[in-house]
């Protein structure tokens, strides 16, 4: 598969000992829930718990059901080769210590420290105690040791959520521009045709409303199989499908224009109905117009390429696209992973509302 | 009555091509080699067959009424397809219900007073601007909060909020997806805003005189016809939303036939025909409102 081998080649590298690191920023951590630190009342049953190292009378079980703590102070979750991870836990969890941790993390006057040079890759589960009230606290985290920061966090296989948005980014563009290519080209030359030539109009009416019977996903689908599934040639197979919506839309403007007494004036000097449909009607008076359904085009292509590629059936897994980011992420949602997710709504809402008021910016205010 | 059954006959051969671009479109499809080889598949669809045979086929299978099994299920298409069409309506009828209780009257007030309602229709605009993919996915996440897990058409079965909740959320995702409701409203608002400056009505506000039968006139026929024009890009719209909330209904159906392991050709031309006569029977109802509604269309041609 052509598209599917360059893609291969852009891939962010995956790695699947990074899988599901969340974002390093802990602005982003906190937006997204993925701080959260479970909290258990520990059952002092010995008094020499505190100041060792010798794990808490806790059940796994119960930490792992015990909610979110929203009142703690909560360390980053991510540590990064070569860098010193440091938290510095709430003042109420000064005088707190230090039950389980990675090797090197030490626990002094309220401040977690891992030195760079120890900081390891992987996942590790770090437990405070604190001594909260009449009953001891116990905190409860995961630390994630990754090699770099990864600002959006990475996925499944490990691999840059940032990276893939970017990659995703590009590839929705292109199919979006050679999708908008096709379809504008074709589109507006068959309407401007079918605007001025009233007989031919009315052929295409019949055209476009039969074309505007079908559900245009279905036709896509089918576009997809016969192409394939090959994103270049669904692209342009797609414009061809797209193109009688927007002729439909040209043929209009253009008829409405074609009845002006300027273009009336035109034929009674003789210019010829291409000159006239091209350069009179098209160049002079349709540009705004064209512009503005380019960008609409444009968008809808874009959330087409996403939506095939989430329906598996435009750019497919293990390659990246936003639709199998979304695909992809969504199924971690429920584990609270879904900084994948929400990078992915972003970014296509970004860019389609974007477009979409760039487009409708054009053709009120030119 | 005259123009009335031509307009009807014009929609009936406008969803006829259709069908016939739907049968060429399908006959692009290579022959499935699973089904050629072990002889599921009709007699004609033979490995080697030309796009011509494929085409022909296609149509003869609608002519002749012979639709045969599923490969995947072994079931009567026309008995699957009416189970999923059972499941699929009431998506799509839903969605229709929020434009109707949502949409309309916002957006009647929107055009008749403005103010509040103008602002209101204006946020239900934007709303509505987004995808419809990332509407669904975005109400399917939402259900982590209400029913403590992502909304799928399983819930349907454990009866109370997970099964309301799983009812509601497609519906509204549908509704709300692609801007088609935007455009709904839009074309409401403005017909309603045009119907308020006929000189007419505003001399029936003068005198205090009831002005909704007028309006209701006036704005039968658009409604429907923005209906009937929406109900196609709907019906696209249902996919993706089975698709998201699992839901396994007429737009799956075609989904599964289309993109699944084997390419149900003769399952995706049966739904392909729902399809076009729901779009059909929307027409034909906007035909027949707009034809009640507006005396003009009545009048004999010349007069």
């Amino acid at each position: 598969m052509l598209v599917a081998s360059c893609v291969g080649e852009r891939q962010p590298s995956s790695d699947l000992s990074l899988a599901n690191v969340p974002p390093s920023s802990r602005l982003l951590q906190t937006w997204l829930g993925a701080d959260h630190t479970k909290r258990a009342h520990a059952e002092v049953s010995s008094g020499g718990l505190f100041g060792s190292r010798g794990g808490s009378s806790c059940s796994a079980d119960a930490l792992e059901t015990i909610p979110s703590a929203p009142a703690l102070r909560i360390p980053n979750r991510v540590a990064v080769e070569g860098r010193v991870y440091q938290a510095v836990l709430a003042e109420a969890d000064q005088d707190a210590c230090l039950v389980e941790g990675p090797p090197g993390m030490t626990l002094q006057a309220g401040v977690l420290r891992w030195p760079g040079q120890q900081v390891s890759r992987g996942r590790h589960m770090v437990r405070v105690l604190a001594r909260r009230g009449p009953q001891p606290e116990l905190l409860a985290f995961t630390l994630v040791g990754a090699d770099r920061n990864y600002l959006l966090g990475t996925d499944r296989l490990g691999r840059s959520v940032l990276s893939i948005v970017r990659i995703g980014g590009f590839w929705a563009m292109s199919y979006a521009a050679l999708f908008t290519l096709v379809a504008m080209v074709l589109g507006v030359l068959g309407g401007s045709v079918a605007g001025y030539f009233e007989r031919t109009g009315r052929v295409f009416d019949w055209f476009s409303n039969a074309v505007e019977s079908v559900p245009i996903l279905v036709a896509f689908f089918v576009v997809a199989v016969i192409s394939g599934f090959q994103l270049i040639w669904i692209a342009v197979m797609g414009g061809v499908v797209m193109a009688p919506r927007v002729a439909a839309a040209t043929r209009q403007l253009v008829a409405e224009l074609a009845s002006r007494d300027w273009v009336e004036a035109a034929r009674e000097l003789g210019e010829s109905p291409f000159a006239i449909v091209a350069s009179d009607i098209v160049r002079f008076n349709l540009v705004r117009q064209i512009t503005a359904a380019s960008l609409g085009v444009f968008s809808f292509a874009v959330v087409l390429e996403v939506t095939l590629s989430y329906l598996r059936i435009g750019i497919q897994a293990p390659d990246v696209s936003w639709g199998t980011l979304l695909l992809d992420s969504r199924e971690r949602i429920p584990s609270g992973e879904f900084w994948g997710f929400a990078a992915a709504i972003s970014v296509v809402l970004a860019t389609v509302g974007a477009l979409n008021y760039l487009a409708r910016t054009t053709e009120t205010e030119g | 009555m005259k123009p009335l059954l031509v307009a009807i006959a014009r929609s009936v051969a406008v969803a006829l091509l259709a069908f016939v671009m739907v049968a060429a479109l399908l006959a692009l499809i290579p022959t499935d080699p699973y089904r050629s080889s072990d002889g599921t598949g009709p007699d004609a669809r033979s490995r080697d067959s030309s796009v011509g045979q494929r085409f022909a086929e296609n149509l003869a299978t609608v002519v002749r009424w012979e639709f045969g099994t599923t490969y995947a299920e072994g079931a009567p298409i026309w008995t699957l397809v009416g189970y999923k069409a059972s499941r699929s309506s009431w998506l799509v009828l839903g969605a229709l219900g929020i434009w109707f209780l949502l949409g309309l009257p916002i957006a009647i007030l929107a055009g008749w007073s403005g103010g509040a309602a103008d602002r209101l229709a204006g946020v239900l605009n934007l709303v509505s601007g987004t995808p419809t993919l990332i509407t669904a996915l975005l109400l399917s996440a939402a259900g982590l909060w209400v029913i403590d897990e992502p909304v799928t058409g399983f819930a349907l079965r454990e009866g109370g909020t997970a099964a309301a909740v799983a009812y509601l959320f497609p519906t509204v995702a549908l509704a709300l997806g692609d801007s088609r409701m935007a455009d709904f409203m839009s074309t409401v608002s403005g017909r309603t805003r045009r119907i308020r400056e006929i000189r007419f009505v505003e001399a029936l506000r003068a005198r205090k005189s009831p002005v909704w039968p007028h309006l209701a006139l006036g704005l039968a026929g658009p409604v429907t016809t923005s209906l009937a024009g929406n109900l196609s890009y709907l019906l696209g719209g249902a996919i993706v939303v089975e698709f998201v909330f699992n839901l396994s209904g007429l737009a799956q159906a075609v989904y599964q036939g289309i993109a699944g392991s084997v390419v149900e050709v003769e399952l995706v031309i049966a739904i392909s025909l729902v399809f076009i006569s729901v779009v059909l029977v929307g027409r034909i109802l906007a035909e027949v409102v707009a034809w009640a509604s507006d005396p003009r269309l009545r009048q004999p041609v010349g007069m």
